[in-house]
């Protein structure tokens, strides 16, 4: 049955249906919502979704012989260093902007929270997904929470926190929720609750974002000496803050203009936060030059730089860490937004650069067995980022996330 | 003196290079740090300090 507007198909339904309506179906009837999926993007975007399902289906059916190159020698690959390595370093703009404006109350980032917490969630989210498909088997997931402790692995310390830190930040981003559902008691307790998620989720950051790189101290062996170092966890977690704040520049600008008619804040204001930003991430990304030349320096491993795996050690931290420190500097300096951009997205390339090289360019480097991803592990990857994307799109639609609800505005 | 002397042998030319250039480089940081002064006051509400 047609209905020929909103008035007389919501006349037609159930009360019940009409918050299905509002809120999910944007206040169109189901036909005139189907009608609306058709876009350019959508329509570019099915061919990756309908072929990541079957691969999907593939290596939950048939193993990880099927859709990966994955050894023994090489058990992890392109899942673990791009979906979980580099997904969790760049879902790092959560914790950075919570804990700036609640903690440290630079309420002048206040617009920024909401889109971080979310890409944060949803980068998060998108690991345990990636790690599913690493791990196979997902109804095994919940193991280390109560079936097998592993208290000795840094493995159990990462799940652990994963897990929690999900829930923090569905704590932190659920006041958004309450709005959305315009729950105002939900809203007013998620409200009170979301400063102890906050600190809770910046301790819990500080350490797994560590924990990661802790993972490789037991592999000296195996990676190469420039990347191998004991202070890999204080170097991952100090590149995460570096490309949380980078994430957040990119993010914003990009929602900025996908999503222009929902933004709360003006062009002028987002490039002042863009400098603010800038700021903080260059001294940032110059300590992390510094602690990885201070790395080398404890291994003695000197030597090792002018050798090609060295080499391509070298181009790493000068042109995505050193380059990069000094270009935010330099657009923070003169206001240059465009220079700070691209900066953001430099920054972005080289964090997810130094996750490959630690997990699979400088790992095992001694084997003649390399491993090389296949295709299907790099569509898969595709596929897990567009998911994240369309589910942010799916939630920017609805809830207030770029800006303030107005039923709520004059309220913290 | 001794061992002063004899880790100041034992260091390497490649460490004295890379150890002068950071130095360099962290000077030419500290340098574009310090000197210039954006344009306009960044974002209002970084500080708690009134602006005059």
């Amino acid at each position: 049955m047609a209905y020929s507007d909103i008035r007389e198909y919501r006349t037609a339904r159930q009360p019940s249906t009409n918050w299905l309506i509002d809120q999910i179906l944007m206040g169109k009837s189901l036909p005139a919502y189907l009608r609306s999926l058709i876009t350019p993007f959508n329509i570019a975007v099915t061919p990756i979704l309908v072929v990541g399902m079957y691969l999907t289906f593939l290596r939950f059916t048939q193993g990880l012989e099927s859709t990966t190159n994955l050894t023994n020698n090489n058990p992890w690959g392109l899942w673990i260093g791009f979906d979980v390595l580099s997904g969790v370093a760049l879902a790092a703009g959560c914790y950075t902007m919570a804990t700036a404006v609640h903690v440290f109350k630079l309420e002048a980032y206040r617009p920024l929270v909401r889109p971080a917490i979310l890409t944060g969630f949803l980068g998060y989210l998108f690991v345990v997904v990636g790690l599913c498909f690493d791990l196979g088997r997902p109804w095994r997931l919940p193991f280390p929470m109560g079936v097998s402790m592993g208290f000795t692995s840094v493995m159990f310390l990462v799940a652990w926190h994963v897990a929690l830190y999900l829930g923090c930040q569905f704590v932190e981003f659920s006041p958004a929720v309450a709005e959305w559902l315009h729950n105002k008691k939900l809203r007013r307790w998620t409200v009170r609750i979301a400063l102890g998620a906050t600190i809770f989720g910046l301790m819990l950051s500080t350490l797994h974002q560590s924990a990661l790189g802790a993972l490789y101290l037991v592999m000296p062996g195996k990676l190469f000496p420039l990347w191998y170092s004991p202070m890999l966890p204080i170097f991952f977690f100090i590149s995460s803050m570096a490309a949380g704040l980078s994430v957040v520049i990119v993010e914003s600008t990009i929602s900025h203009r996908a999503f222009h008619d929902k933004v709360g804040i003006s062009k002028e204001k987002l490039d002042n936060l863009t400098l603010g930003l800038a700021r903080a991430a260059s001294p940032v990304l110059f300590t992390y030059f510094a602690f990885k030349l201070v790395g080398i320096a404890d291994g003695r491993n000197w030597e090792y730089l002018f050798t090609p795996l060295g080499y391509w050690f070298m181009a790493e931290i000068g042109l995505f860490v050193l380059v990069p420190s000094f270009l935010y500097l330099w657009g923070a300096q003169t206001r240059n937004v465009p220079l700070v951009r691209l900066t953001a997205f430099l920054t972005i390339i080289g964090i997810v650069l130094n996750r490959l090289n630690v997990s699979l360019i400088a790992f095992n480097w001694q084997l003649a067995d390399r491993y090389v991803p296949r295709w299907s592990e790099i569509f898969i990857s595709i596929f897990i980022v567009t998911l994240l994307i369309l589910t942010y799109r799916w939630v920017v639609n609805r809830m207030p996330v770029l800006r303030d609800d107005p039923g709520y505005s004059s309220e913290s | 003196m001794d061992t002063l002397l004899e880790f100041l042998y034992s260091v390497k030319s490649v460490e004295y290079l890379i150890a002068i250039g950071f130095i360099v480089t962290f000077l030419l940081y500290w340098r574009l740090w310090t000197a210039a002064k954006p344009a306009e006051p960044p974002v209002q509400g970084l500080s708690k300090k009134p602006r005059h």
